[in-house]
């Protein structure tokens, strides 16, 4: 924005001019709210941001994995596909699994329903990542007894579940997309199965990177600052580490 | 030919903003900023402009829906209902339909009530005693859910009808009813949730709102701050608001 005519201003009047500003821009009134280019009903992007650049929340996932990468480690199980096993990874894999719900992904290695699934064998891997998987699965608390069991004791769990979030009418249909979660309910599904005090829940984002988000914005549209700065109260995504005793 | 030649002549000649909002109006799309050239208005902050829903702008837009929503199913306020912390929607839907008007609160202390009781715990509340329960942003609250809803429906009366309303995209505000705020719902889970319960042909679910609609939520905007066309606008990837009418069966 150029203000430069305001520095000409005699300095009573300077401060004024941005005193008024602030108060201004904390809290338009009623009638004065500039939407910019997001006063739109229809989303700039229908696809997360994938479209513009890496999306929001892809963002917050892989900062969170990219602080616990010691933890992807020996056998490492993720979903779908390997896009975080050996980029977090890279040589301390030693085995990588990919489960799938549905027969026909040709990159699965393991097809099963985590809600469930007796036949795969308990205490197997080191690692698992679930990324952005619970909120298309219903019974919740079953898959996450599943994905306790099937880890090595001292394994590790890393997921990250949407909140705030658009829910895309491909996965509505094709999965079924149930919930958007909280750092407490989070908190509470997780300690329902491992032990507490291995269970550390993590919120992201704030209502510009929601707003975004929402718009399906890329990463690169906001900058660093505004992406890390995490507001309790506009939970965007949230993670949770879980250890296996 | 006349056609691409102008253009490409628009293309050539026009600034890319004149351009592209002049394309998108010829083509009835709706014009797309490229990454760079977004303006985020008032919207370039990291806290809202209200941290209360917008209750101190006006009427918050989940507001909105939801006396829409109660507005459309008045018929159904009637009777012996139940309310939960105070009687607004019964006696502003409800009118002289009301026989007998029932407050509940999970903590002591609130005047109005006439009930105190947790729906995940307590079995104080009387069974098949009421027509109507109307239960609005409430059941997300909740961790346990499914035994809520079990409650609900004993406590209806064979043929009574429950109006509920649960948040979808939200900002999670901590509210000092001792219980906090776990989930966000989307019609699919609010429909299998309830049908653990209803006869299937008894769940009515409906989503409400919009992008627009949501992020003037999040922001905290009122009402008055969109169009009745924007916030009637439904987009069923953007759920900012999901209603639930469900009727217990006649006979069980």
């Amino acid at each position: 924005m150029n203000i430069s005519w305001a520095n000409k201003l005699p300095i009573p009047l300077y401060h004024l001019y941005y005193w008024l500003r602030n108060i201004w821009h904390d809290c338009p009134p009623v009638g004065w709210v500039n939407l910019g280019s997001l006063g739109r009903v229809k989303p700039i992007s229908k696809d997360f941001g994938f479209d513009r650049g890496l999306p929001v929340d892809r963002y917050y996932i892989e900062n969170f994995l990219a602080r616990h990468a010691k933890d992807i480690q020996g056998h490492v199980l993720e979903i779908k596909e390997p896009l975080y096993t050996y980029k977090f990874g890279g040589d301390r894999i030693t085995k990588s699994d990919i489960l799938h719900v549905e027969a026909g992904n040709p990159k699965a290695t393991i097809v099963a329903d985590l809600t469930n699934a007796d036949h795969l064998p308990s205490d197997t891997f080191d690692c698992i990542i679930l990324t952005q998987t619970l909120q298309f699965i219903y019974d919740v608390p079953a898959a996450i007894k599943t994905l306790h069991r099937i880890l090595k004791p001292g394994g590790v769990l890393l997921v990250t579940v949407s909140g705030i979030s658009q829910i895309s009418s491909e996965d509505m249909e094709r999965w079924g997309q149930y919930w958007s979660f909280t750092t407490l309910s989070t908190q509470r599904l997780f300690k329902e199965v491992f032990d507490q005090d291995k269970v550390a829940v993590a919120s992201y984002g704030n209502v510009l990177s929601a707003i975004a988000f929402l718009h399906g914005l890329a990463t690169k549209e906001l900058e660093q600052s505004k992406l890390d700065y995490h507001d309790p109260e506009y939970q965007v995504l949230i993670s949770a580490r879980a250890v296996k005793e | 030919m006349n056609k691409t030649y102008l253009k490409q002549l628009a293309k050539q000649t026009l600034p890319s903003a004149i351009y592209n909002r002049l394309g998108s109006q010829l083509s009835g799309k709706e014009y797309c900023p490229p990454v760079g050239k977004l303006s985020f208005g008032n919207l370039r902050r990291l806290t809202p402009i209200s941290r209360e829903f917008g209750y101190d702008r006006g009427l918050p837009v989940d507001r909105y829906y939801i006396e829409n929503f109660l507005a459309c199913q008045a018929q159904d306020v009637q009777g012996r209902v139940l309310e939960i912390g105070d009687a607004t929607y019964t006696r502003r839907f409800g009118g002289d339909r009301i026989t007998k008007s029932d407050v509940l609160h999970v903590v002591e202390g609130n005047p109005e009530a006439t009930i105190v009781g947790d729906l995940t715990t307590t079995d104080n509340i009387p069974s098949e005693a009421f027509d109507c329960v109307i239960l609005t942003q409430t059941l997300h609250l909740l961790y346990d859910m499914k035994t809520a809803l079990a409650n609900l429906y004993r406590i209806l009366k064979p043929g009574g009808i429950l109006l509920v309303t649960v948040p979808g995209i939200s900002q999670v505000v901590k509210c000092d009813w001792g219980s906090d705020w776990c989930w966000a719902l989307t019609a699919q889970s609010a429909r299998l949730l309830f049908e653990e319960f209803f006869p299937k042909n008894n769940v009515q679910v409906e989503t409400h709102g919009n992008v627009l609609a949501a992020i003037a939520f999040l922001q905290g905007l009122a009402v008055e701050e969109l169009s009745q066309e924007e916030l009637d606008y439904q987009d069923d990837e953007y759920q900012v608001l999901i209603t639930v009418r469900a009727v217990k069966p006649e006979v069980a």
